[in-house]
């Protein structure tokens, strides 16, 4: 018992002070780089379109490239042009001749004689008496039906022939022609004698006349002279009378309108280029619109360009056109993308090729149906051409032109932000590099080429200076375009010392100033002048506090899990410069929040006896870590100044700045 | 002040006791015994109470934990309950135990970083290789049979282990360099992790099998019983549900590379926040359990204080993986990667009027010192038995570097 007891005791007091289970925690220090990296001179150059270039021994060179001429040829060969115009109305139109002939054969007149068959057989040679009177008041109907019902003239001649093939003369014949409708008379012949085996001819102008379908010829008289003694008498011969209507002009007409050619253009066009004399165009976009107005029937128009050609085939167009009842215009329009303009004028043309000059062929028509049309002298046919062209290329004198090229800025921002106490660059060069591949000689003139800083101090490099510029050549008469490439080079370090922060610029540009050349020009559009300026800083320099000021978003969240408490900044410096470093924190309204660092020093890359970097430089910048919560930017002042004071500094691509940042950390453990 | 109870009761415990059974032959044993163990090489109880109920380190802590022992801190911790039957006519024997073991070595470079961080070790290497945690939790079932030859026996068994838990943590080679203000981090790895399922905590969840052999020897030599033993030489095999991990990686880290660094905020870190992904696989692996080898030799003691008089070595065996065959090599890597200095022990029997006195001094195991054990015994037929391997320890206060405490019931019939 006593035992239990003993043991329950012993066990309650051994456990009977229990600790109590608190929280493991303890603090923990730790560093960790954070971020890290490399920079080289590319990196530290603010955003200001300097590209970098480096030699085989890795020197830099900073280019500033910029367009310094931007012009526009298309306006010296763009064919924009109407013409062509031409109105045809209907006393242009031709309607065909019409003929009709009438026979009196010897067989009728013995019929008429009593007896006359027996005394004067056919085939029988007699003696023919004087038969005065033979015909009198005798009607020949005439019947016009098959080419017109009605036809009032404007001109127009109606030609009678009587071909006398009797055996004996004939005279006194005396006739007239009458409309059969309104008994109008329209003309009235006589032939005092027609001698046998002649033909006697007369005509009347029907000017103003009206005819009809159905014409009557009244021969009033017609006497027969006595034959000069026996003759053979043939029945079959006879006096034929052939009444003609020629040279008709319409005024109005209700007619079978034969087919026929209203109007035939073929001329040449010439296109008003200013001075340029060009000889050939190659279409990049063109279009020809036919623009036609017909209120004749059945019109229909043959266009051809044979100055415009594709693949040596020239355009051709046959094309009907409708009626136009109420004015409205018919147009076609045709796509010229890819064809070869010859600008010559016509194949073989009269004294030889020309320029500027194409050569078309137009040919309106109407056709015929067979059916009776009613035309009257309102009635027309009208067309023009309108030729819109963009050309690829031109060959041939492109004229002389004078281009003013107004004053420009061209805005410098390579050294904004950048402020110097001193900057001597050893070498700058600027180089205006004129590319010209058009077929012509050319001409700058460089009125004005300045540079100016913000302070309105400013050099000027050029004033009124001329660079001639060759032409181009092309390969084999075409494409590749060989461009002549003109140069100059002069020495600009005062031009970039004053930091500008613009560049001004004038000029003027002519095209041929010498005139037309011996050498065929040509254009093409797509391979124009280039005209650059490029401006070369080899980086070789003496700089003392050249401050670079940057300002960039920074956004960092504060973490409750981790305690930042210090911010290390190791600078690993492989460049030949010296540096002060401030470090500003901003918040949105650009109000300083802190200031990380000011003036740090970062000390320069360690350099042999050619100023040639042999070892970097190791700084630590340490900064107590602060509440980013509310920063929105930081602003950084970096001041750099040349390791030696009297002497160029090459820079060199592979010198490096090594920037790692790290941090120690608080962190208790457990919480 | 507990101590001071424990030690003044202890008596009045012992001495409150029943008469002294006679002599008697029994055929039946059946014991339950328990074991605590918690010892290490260096750290000491004032670390492990810390760990174990919490509350702030401090500098002065840390800074004592870290220069305690050598660079190199061994841990293990073990947790044993189980009964043991045992019939001596038919000389079998069968038993079942509940073991947790935690077995673990670490330098005090890995204490240095996890308790102060790499900030004041800049422009040094931390060393962490040979750094290695096992944990294992498993049920052990042995059977048993004697042999008995003349005066020599042999006793032969097998234990099916059946596995719940185990984690492990090897590596082999493991450095952190930080340098000046650290801008960077150079970092060389070489480890192993292995983790059983770790969807079912439940603590007898069965994630492996594994299979232990036992060998031993008793026989006379001139007046000396000599045992050889080799004891729970055996292994788990952990199913395909495992996880293993392993990774072999040096790399020097400068922080995030960006471009600008005047545009800088967090989320470009986040944007290079991927850590490499760790390519872990699960498959089946093999772990060991330590093994016991060594042997002992009890004679009468001519004292007479002492009844007998026993010595003896003990080695464990117990290899990170199965990496290579059995070999000698094989061996010999077992003895090292077990973080257990062979033991040196010599014990007494001590019979007194009213108890049995063990007294034990080694030296070496996982503390790789000197040790003094005691236990006592009460009782013939059916005895009580409490006990430590570290008496020393137990009067050291928060100083102690290891604790143990065993006790054993036997009732025989």
């Amino acid at each position: 018992m006593k035992k239990i007891l003993f043991i329950t005791l012993t066990t309650l007091l051994l456990f009977a002070c229990k600790h109590e289970l608190e929280k493991l925690t303890w603090d923990l220090d730790v560093i960790v780089p954070i971020a890290h990296t490399n920079m080289t001179i590319n990196n530290l150059l603010p955003d200001s379109g300097l590209n970098i270039t480096e030699d085989d021994n890795s020197f830099i060179t900073l280019v500033y490239e910029e367009n310094f001429i931007d012009m526009n040829y298309d306006s010296l060969i763009k064919i924009d042009e109407e013409f062509g115009e031409k109105t045809t109305t209907l006393d242009s139109v031709i309607f065909d001749d019409v003929v009709i002939a009438d026979t009196a054969s010897v067989g009728d007149a013995i019929a008429q004689i009593p007896g006359g068959t027996i005394f004067f057989p056919d085939g029988s040679t007699n003696a023919i008496p004087a038969m005065p009177n033979m015909m009198s008041n005798d009607t020949i109907g005439i019947n016009t039906s098959e080419y017109f019902e009605t036809m009032t003239l404007h001109k127009g001649w109606l030609v009678i022939d009587l071909i006398n093939n009797f055996p004996t003369d004939v005279s006194n014949v005396s006739m007239t022609l009458i409309n059969s409708v309104n008994q109008d008379i329209i003309a009235n012949f006589n032939f005092p004698l027609i001698p046998s085996g002649t033909t006697s001819t007369d005509s009347v102008d029907i000017s103003g006349k009206v005819l009809d379908q159905s014409l009557i010829a009244i021969v009033n008289n017609m006497d027969v002279e006595e034959s000069n003694g026996p003759v053979l008498i043939t029945y079959s011969d006879a006096i034929i009378t052939k009444i003609t209507l020629t040279d008709i002009g319409i005024i109005e007409a209700t007619a079978i309108f034969p087919e026929q050619e209203l109007d035939s253009k073929q001329e040449e066009h010439i296109f008003d280029l200013g001075t340029a004399q060009l000889t050939e165009i190659g279409v990049k976009e063109g279009k020809v619109t036919l623009n036609v107005l017909s209120t004749l029937p059945n019109g229909r128009i043959i266009y051809s360009i044979p100055s415009l050609s594709k693949n040596g085939v020239p355009f051709y167009t046959e094309n009907t056109i409708p009626t136009s009842l109420n004015g409205e215009m018919t147009s076609f329009e045709f796509d010229f993308t890819g064809y070869t303009l010859d600008l010559t004028g016509k194949e073989n043309r009269e004294g030889g090729d020309t320029v500027n000059t194409i050569y078309t062929q137009t040919f309106s028509f109407i056709d015929s149906t067979g059916e009776l049309v009613t035309l009257n002298q309102t009635d027309s046919f009208y067309s023009n051409t309108e030729f819109l062209f963009i050309p690829e290329y031109a060959k041939g004198y492109l004229g002389q032109d004078t281009i003013e090229i107004e004053e420009s800025e061209i805005a410098f921002s390579a050294m904004n932000d950048i402020i110097v106490d001193y900057l001597d660059l050893e070498e700058v060069n600027l180089k205006l590099k004129i590319d010209n591949y058009i077929g012509a000689d050319a001409q700058l003139e460089l009125i004005k080429l300045r540079s100016e800083n913000q302070y309105g101090d400013g050099i000027n490099l050029f004033e009124n200076h001329t660079i001639d510029i060759g032409r181009a050549t092309l390969t084999n008469n075409s494409l590749q375009i060989t461009p002549f490439i003109s140069e100059t080079i002069i020495d600009a370090d005062e031009f970039i010392e004053i930091l500008p922060n613009k560049i001004v610029s004038k000029a003027n540009f002519y095209l041929n100033p010498n005139g037309q050349s011996s050498t065929e020009g040509f254009l093409y559009p797509e391979f124009p002048i280039e005209a650059g300026l490029s401006i070369e800083i080899p980086l070789s320099l003496i700089a003392t506090n050249l401050t670079f000021t940057d300002t960039n978003e920074l956004e960092i969240e504060n973490t409750s899990e981790i305690d930042i408490e210090k911010v290390y900044i190791t600078i690993e410096n492989g460049l030949p410069f010296s540096a002060n470093l401030s470090l500003i924190l901003l918040d949105e309204s650009n109000n300083i929040i802190d200031t990380l660092t000011h003036n740090t020093t970062v000390f320069p890359a360690q350099l042999d006896a050619n100023n040639i970097v042999t070892n970097s430089e190791t700084t630590t910048i340490d900064m107590d870590y602060t509440d980013f919560e509310s920063v929105n930017k930081i602003v950084s002042i970096s001041s750099f100044s040349t390791a030696q004071n009297n002497e160029f500094i090459n820079i060199y691509s592979d010198y490096e700045l090594d920037i790692t940042i790290s941090a120690k950390l608080n962190k208790t453990i457990g919480e | 002040m507990k101590k001071i109870i424990l030690i003044l009761c202890t008596p009045l415990f012992l001495f409150s006791q029943e008469k002294l059974e006679t002599t008697r032959i029994y055929n039946n044993q059946f014991q339950w015994n328990t074991n605590l163990l918690f010892e290490s090489d260096g750290l000491n109880k004032d670390f492990l109470n810390t760990m174990l109920y919490g509350g702030f380190i401090t500098d002065s802590l840390k800074a004592n934990w870290i220069n305690l022992g050598d660079d190199d801190n061994v841990f293990y911790s073990e947790i044993s309950n189980g009964f043991s039957f045992r019939n001596t006519k038919y000389n079998f024997g069968v038993s079942a135990y509940d073991r947790n073991l935690i077995n673990a070595s670490f330098s005090d470079d890995l204490m240095k970083l996890g308790f102060y961080g790499n900030f004041n070790y800049q422009n040094e290497t931390l060393d962490f290789s040979n750094t290695n945690i096992r944990i294992d939790r498993f049920q052990q079932y042995k059977i048993d049979y004697t042999f008995n030859y003349n005066a020599t026996r042999i006793t032969v068994g097998a234990s099916f282990l059946a596995g719940n838990h185990h984690a492990s943590f090897i590596v082999n080679n493991c450095s952190l360099f930080t340098d000046t203000n650290g801008i960077r981090l150079d970092i060389a790895y070489d480890m192993h992790a292995f983790v059983t399922d770790t969807s079912s905590l439940d603590p007898f969840a069965r994630n492996g099998n594994g299979l232990a052999l036992d060998l031993s020897t008793d026989f006379i030599l001139r007046n000396h019983k000599i045992n050889l033993y080799l004891h729970d030489a055996g292994f788990i095999m952990w199913n395909r549900k495992s996880t293993t991990l392993i990774t072999d990686s040096n790399f020097s880290f400068s922080g995030v590379v960006i471009t600008d660094i005047m545009s800088f905020n967090d989320s470009l870190l986040d944007e290079h926040n991927s850590v490499d992904e760790l390519k872990t696989e699960n498959k089946s692996v093999k772990t060991y359990i330590p093994a016991n080898f060594g042997f002992s030799a009890m004679r009468p003691s001519t004292s007479e204080y002492f009844e007998t008089i026993s010595v003896g070595v003990n080695v464990k065996w117990q290899p990170y993986y199965d990496n290579s065959p059995l070999s000698f090599s094989k061996i010999g890597q077992g003895i090292r990667e077990s973080n257990y200095a062979p033991l040196y022990w010599a014990s007494a029997v001590s019979k007194l009027k009213y108890f049995d006195a063990l007294p034990t001094l080694s030296y070496g195991g996982y503390s790789n010192d000197f040790n003094i054990g005691l236990a006592l015994s009460k009782g013939k037929r059916n005895r009580f038995t409490i006990g430590t391997q570290h008496l020393e320890d137990l009067l050291a206060g928060d100083k102690a570097k290891s604790m143990s405490v065993y006790f054993n019931f036997l009732l025989q019939f």
